[in-house]
């Protein structure tokens, strides 16, 4: 039953997937010629109809599906390359740089969280104050910052991305600073979200009887409010992972890295339709993905959604 | 010396319409395999002095007053010693049941844990106790179901082996039979008295239920408006009341008239002055609007009335 609901949805998705580039305003000739190109009618007509753009959509539309099923993606005249290829070597970089953060965000901000929600003091409110002012700070704006703060003025991390690709270290160097600002951004969020369903948890009467039947402090927190409390991270979580690629691209643009959000961003500004439906397509199965492993994880955690 | 006892027990809610004085000056013993009721209408502090016993209230709550258990005053233990009383020598009984259960836990896991964490005993080990009693309780094989998927009552069975399962020295039930059916009732209460006569507990039955208080319990409080007014053999006070809130409550049972009460359960905020049951007493005098009359002993009866010294 599940299983047909995803299905059902990959379905619907890469049908808005077509429909959505070709909605948009600007001629796709154009763009691919460039303005200033001058060509005959009769050529521009000929290459329309090599490419396929001359048929009805609803041919458009099954020619479509079917390289879909054939893995193809089909070719960027931009990039000068086929999509697959591309959105795969990309897609390498970005997953490098956003899986960390959303790993090191969910434990960081779900543990500091639960804490905080379940116990107030003046170190809990700072932290609070800490990870509600970084979350109400627009990424680029943080990052911009910090670039100018560590890259620039004290020089301890590369002003500029992987272009210096080599030994491990070396990219580690490169990523640092991108990866502890989105994992602090992820850990707010997150921390925030904890913290209020920490503080609503501990007001029920499980937790009271709980304490009745003489756990201590803490006890109470790890043992009985974490796993009712996370639920609602869980669902978050799984978004993240969807976001990932989409998501990084204001990173991956203040530190001129070479991720999928930088292509999402240039395949844009060109209308490169198939690079766009190729990136889609990808951003499309991992959201797909994710929520499958959210239901799981729903179901494993909550007897009560399980079997539904 | 008296397994528990309770001396000038007050507890006061401070809340932004004003403190409210749920329990004032509580002074009560509970003996070894002793039962003491204590009855009263929603609101009059019955619940308040369970859970004040274990230190549960919520922190606005402000306790005075001494709470003495086997020579141990629970009022001055720190939160680690208090934390080792609850569930081991005193253990409480809530009136729902179906939420006072962890909902993503399994019973089995839920009826353990008390053995895990006071005894700290092997989780198997604990596991194939609770299991022995659950099935003793009537509840063989919902161990591995959740409290979602069992009924009020097997869920209330459930907390019943959960709190009992150590064989604490006292049990509160804190309204057991609250929004159960007539003959739920019965089930409830002779499964409390079986596991209370297992173990040889003693037992603080909180109800507002007058034939609860009278087939669960040898003595039993009668609470109005945060005070004691009447304390004695649960026979002796609930057949033949010396105070006229004890007798006015028994009126108002539907074998007794169904007569309700005249007038409304007074502020707690701002308790009337006096014996704070003048302004609906039948009986009251100058003096009861002026002085507030002390719990007064006689032959083992307490009464908390200007007409009764």
């Amino acid at each position: 039953m599940n299983l047909a609901r995803y299905v059902i949805s990959l379905f619907v998705i890469l049908s808005l997937n077509f429909a959505i580039p070709r909605a948009m305003p600007g001629d796709t000739m154009t763009n691919l010629l460039g303005e200033d190109v001058i060509l005959s009618d009769d050529l521009v007509q000929e290459i329309r109809r090599e490419m396929g753009l001359d048929l009805p959509l609803r041919e458009q539309y099954i020619i479509y599906w079917k390289e879909i099923l054939r893995m193809n993606l089909g070719y960027s005249y931009h990039f000068h390359s086929p999509v697959l290829p591309l959105v795969l070597e990309r897609m390498k970089w970005t997953l490098l740089l956003a899986a960390p953060p959303v790993i090191i965000g969910a434990l960081l901000g779900t543990l500091l969280g639960a804490l905080a929600g379940w116990r107030d003091s003046p170190s809990t409110r700072l932290q609070t104050f800490i990870f509600l002012t970084i979350y109400s700070t627009p990424p680029y704006f943080l990052a911009l910052l910090s670039l100018y703060i560590f890259g620039f003025h004290l020089g301890w991390v590369p002003m500029k991305g992987f272009y210096s690709t080599g030994s491990a270290g070396n990219i580690i160097h490169h990523i640092m600073l991108p990866v502890i600002l989105m994992s602090l951004f992820s850990a707010s969020r997150n921390y925030m979200i904890m913290r209020g369903s920490v503080i609503q948890e501990r007001r029920s009467l499980y937790a009271l009887y709980a304490r009745a039947k003489g756990l201590y402090d803490s006890q109470i927190l790890f043992r009985h409010l974490f796993r009712n409390a996370i639920l609602p991270i869980i669902t978050l979580i799984a978004l993240d992972f969807g976001f990932i690629f989409s998501g990084a691209l204001f990173i991956e643009m203040v530190f001129s890295m070479h991720g999928m959000g930088n292509l999402i961003y240039s395949a844009l500004m060109y209308r490169d339709y198939p690079v766009l439906q190729g990136s889609f397509l990808i951003i499309t199965i991992m959201v797909i993905t994710a929520n499958m492993i959210a239901d799981a994880l729903y179901g494993l955690l909550d007897p009560r959604v399980r079997g539904r | 010396m008296s397994l528990l006892e309770l001396r000038g027990l007050s507890v006061r809610f401070d809340t932004p319409a004003g403190s409210v004085r749920a329990a004032s000056d509580v002074s009560l013993v509970l003996e070894e395999h002793d039962t003491l009721a204590i009855v009263g209408e929603t609101g009059c502090g019955k619940s308040v002095i369970a859970n004040a016993i274990l230190r549960l209230l919520p922190e606005n709550a402000s306790v005075t007053g001494s709470v003495i258990y086997r020579g141990m005053d629970l009022l001055k233990m720190s939160e680690r010693e208090i934390s080792r009383i609850r569930g081991r020598e005193i253990a409480i009984v809530f009136q729902n049941p179906s939420a006072a259960l962890n909902p993503v836990h399994r019973i089995l896991d839920q009826v353990s844990e008390p053995l895990l964490i006071h005894l700290g005993i092997p989780k198997r080990r604990a596991v194939h106790e609770a299991e022995g009693l659950l099935r003793a309780l009537g509840l063989n094989g919902a161990g591995r179901l959740y409290p979602f998927q069992l009924s009020g009552g097997m869920n209330q069975r459930a907390m019943i082996a959960c709190s009992s399962i150590l064989r604490p020295k006292i049990l509160m039930a804190d309204e057991p039979t609250k929004g159960l059916d007539q003959s739920m009732v019965k089930n409830a209460l002779e499964l409390i008295e079986s596991v209370r006569s297992e173990s040889g507990a003693s037992l603080i039955m909180i109800t507002h239920d007058l034939d609860v208080a009278l087939s669960s319990s040898d003595r039993i409080a009668v609470m109005y408006c945060g005070e004691i007014v009447e304390m004695g053999r649960t026979e002796d006070v609930l057949c033949n009341p010396d105070h006229p809130y004890t007798k006015a409550l028994r009126e108002s049972m539907p074998d007794r008239g169904f007569r309700p009460i005249p007038g409304n359960t007074p502020s707690m905020i701002d308790p009337p002055e006096g014996c704070r049951f003048h302004p609906r007493c039948p009986f009251k005098m100058k003096i009861c609007s002026r002085e507030r009359p002390s719990l007064n002993n006689s032959c083992g009866r307490y009464v908390r009335c200007w007409r009764c010294i």
